[in-house]
């Protein structure tokens, strides 16, 4: 299935998702992209595995801050038909929250905990929603824009 | 647990294995709850070794970055290095060298020979083997000096450029991947007569943390963990990069994904790595080994996914330039951080003593767990 096809297939079944326009002057990111709204990710994201598209793989979950927004981008793949998909969803910076993929892509279990210990992103409906790289205690979110390092002992 | 042991005043035990333990491969803190011997929950605690790295490199110019990258999986850093550079050179549109990109693929290649050594060796003192150890850090050894010869470095090579790669190959080194090549091939059939069909190393991981077909997929396992499980699934072929096109090698893979598969994918890996080596000398010319690219590097704004076929699994890098001289975004998707987290569902109901066989056929580095 070309890129084409694949694109129909899914705004047939969800017109709100729209194909990512680069920006202007910008390089496109070489593979299909997609834009969907946060508060529907987890619906979209079941029917892309268990649809006729086996989209099963979910290979990277990356949290970006866009300064006026934060940004979440899921790199798909399918092992049976081998076609690539990259989703992306807008958050609100001041109160990101939204559903959590864990139960479709166990693999999200731990890049959803990356990104919230890394952006305070919330995933409503994770099992274990923790931080999980930084240290006991640590304050903020160190991967934001506006995030200020604090010295500890050693710096 | 049941009611009976309950009433017989049996209760259940926290276990903390490490951060600081032998068999963890670094700082890897295990919380496991048992059941006498059975493990009833398991849940790994990491980021001892956190440093920071995605956040750093957003301070660091891309090409500095390729230093950086050789701090995740410190045993396999070239592999690290082809990630680091082929982000900015797809942005930047450059087109390397062939002489340089065969060069890039002899020490791929080499390096993951030299992490699989490494996982040999270490996961036979895992399961108790002492010998195997010695054998593979003698081998191992002879591709550090390779390397030595032609960078400097022994661990941090800090070798590839966005554009080729930064120096040329020494006259000694040709001959010397070829000597190594041919001293390197009888050696695998020495490790399995001495660690593969061994029965104690068999009885102890035959059949121990099977993995499923669909269960690797749902984990986004990769590298040797997904094909052991039967999942012909390697960047090399499915989204080939650089020339890997160009040679003749086939994908081991497992029937079972049991701890045993994982530890043969592995091995005969070594094997077909060689066999890549071998072509790329063959086909290796005069030539540059450098692409023609501004002092400053300062890619376009746009955005990109690039991965590569480390040794360990799927070495992803999706990093986004705003068009100034430093990434704006520099996102790791390293195969250990993702490898590792089947073990919380993985370890339960095994029992203590197979914990380490299980951990240590995952083959996981915690400098790219924790990044």
């Amino acid at each position: 299935m070309n890129e084409k096809e694949l694109l129909a297939k899914i705004m047939e079944k969800f017109p709100a998702v729209l194909e990512s326009k680069p920006a202007a002057g910008a390089l496109p990111a070489f593979n299909l992209t997609i834009d969907a709204p946060a508060s529907s990710i987890a619906e979209i994201c079941a029917w892309l595995k268990t649809g006729g598209l086996k989209f099963d793989y979910l290979a990277c979950l990356s949290g970006v801050d866009l300064k006026d927004k934060l940004l979440l981008i899921y790199h798909l793949y399918s092992m049976e038909f081998k076609h690539k998909l990259i989703l992306k969803t807008d958050l609100d910076r001041t109160k990101p929250e939204l559903s959590s993929v864990a139960t479709v892509w166990q693999a999200a279990n731990w890049h959803e905990r990356e990104a919230y210990d890394m952006f305070g992103i919330k995933f409503t409906g994770h099992p274990y929603l923790e931080r999980i790289l930084t240290a006991e205690g640590f304050e903020g979110y160190p991967l934001l824009k506006d995030f200020i390092a604090k010295p500890d002992q050693y710096d | 647990m049941t009611d009976e042991l309950k009433n017989t005043g049996f209760e259940e035990m926290t276990l903390n294995m490490g951060p600081q333990h032998p068999s963890t491969h670094g700082v890897l803190h295990l919380l496991l709850k048992m059941d006498g011997e059975v493990i009833t929950d398991a849940r790994p605690d990491i980021g001892y070794l956190h440093r920071g790295m995605e956040k750093i490199a957003e301070k660091r110019t891309w090409g500095a970055n390729i230093a950086l990258s050789d701090r995740w999986d410190y045993i396999a850093s070239m592999s690290n290095n082809f990630a680091a550079v082929l982000g900015p050179e797809k942005l930047m549109n450059i087109a390397v060298p062939k002489r340089a990109e065969y060069i890039r693929v002899i020490m791929a290649e080499l390096n993951r020979i030299a992490s699989h050594l490494i996982f040999f060796g270490t996961y036979g003192i895992d399961i108790g083997a002492f010998t195997p150890f010695f054998y593979a850090f003698r081998e191992r050894e002879m591709i550090l000096d390779l390397f030595e010869s032609v960078c400097g470095a022994r661990l941090t090579y800090n070798y590839f450029r966005i554009g080729g790669v930064s120096a040329d190959l020494p006259e000694e080194f040709i001959p010397g991947v070829k000597a190594f090549i041919k001293y390197f091939r009888p050696k695998l059939k020495e490790y399995d007569t001495l660690l593969s069909t061994n029965p104690i190393f068999m009885d102890r991981t035959v059949g121990v943390g099977g993995i499923s077909k669909e269960e690797a997929i749902d984990w986004a396992m990769s590298g040797p963990n997904i094909r052991a499980s039967g999942v012909n699934f390697d960047i090399r072929k499915d989204d080939t990069y650089s020339v890997y096109n160009e040679f003749d090698f086939n994908i081991p893979t497992g029937k079972n994904g049991d701890c045993w598969d994982r530890y043969m994918v592995r091995m005969n890996e070594m094997n077909e790595s060689a066999r890549i080596i071998e072509q790329a000398v063959e086909k290796l010319e005069p030539g540059d080994i450098m692409a023609k690219v501004a002092k400053v590097i300062r890619p376009p704004v746009g955005e990109i996914y690039t991965h590569v076929e480390a040794p360990k699994g799927e070495l992803g890098v999706y990093c986004i330039s705003d068009g100034s001289t430093m990434p704006y975004r520099y996102k790791v998707r390293g195969p250990s951080f993702v490898n590792l987290a089947i073990l919380q569902k993985m370890l339960k109901g095994l029992k203590i003593a197979d914990v380490v066989a299980v951990l240590g056929s995952i083959d996981i580095v915690l400098g790219e767990v924790d990044r």
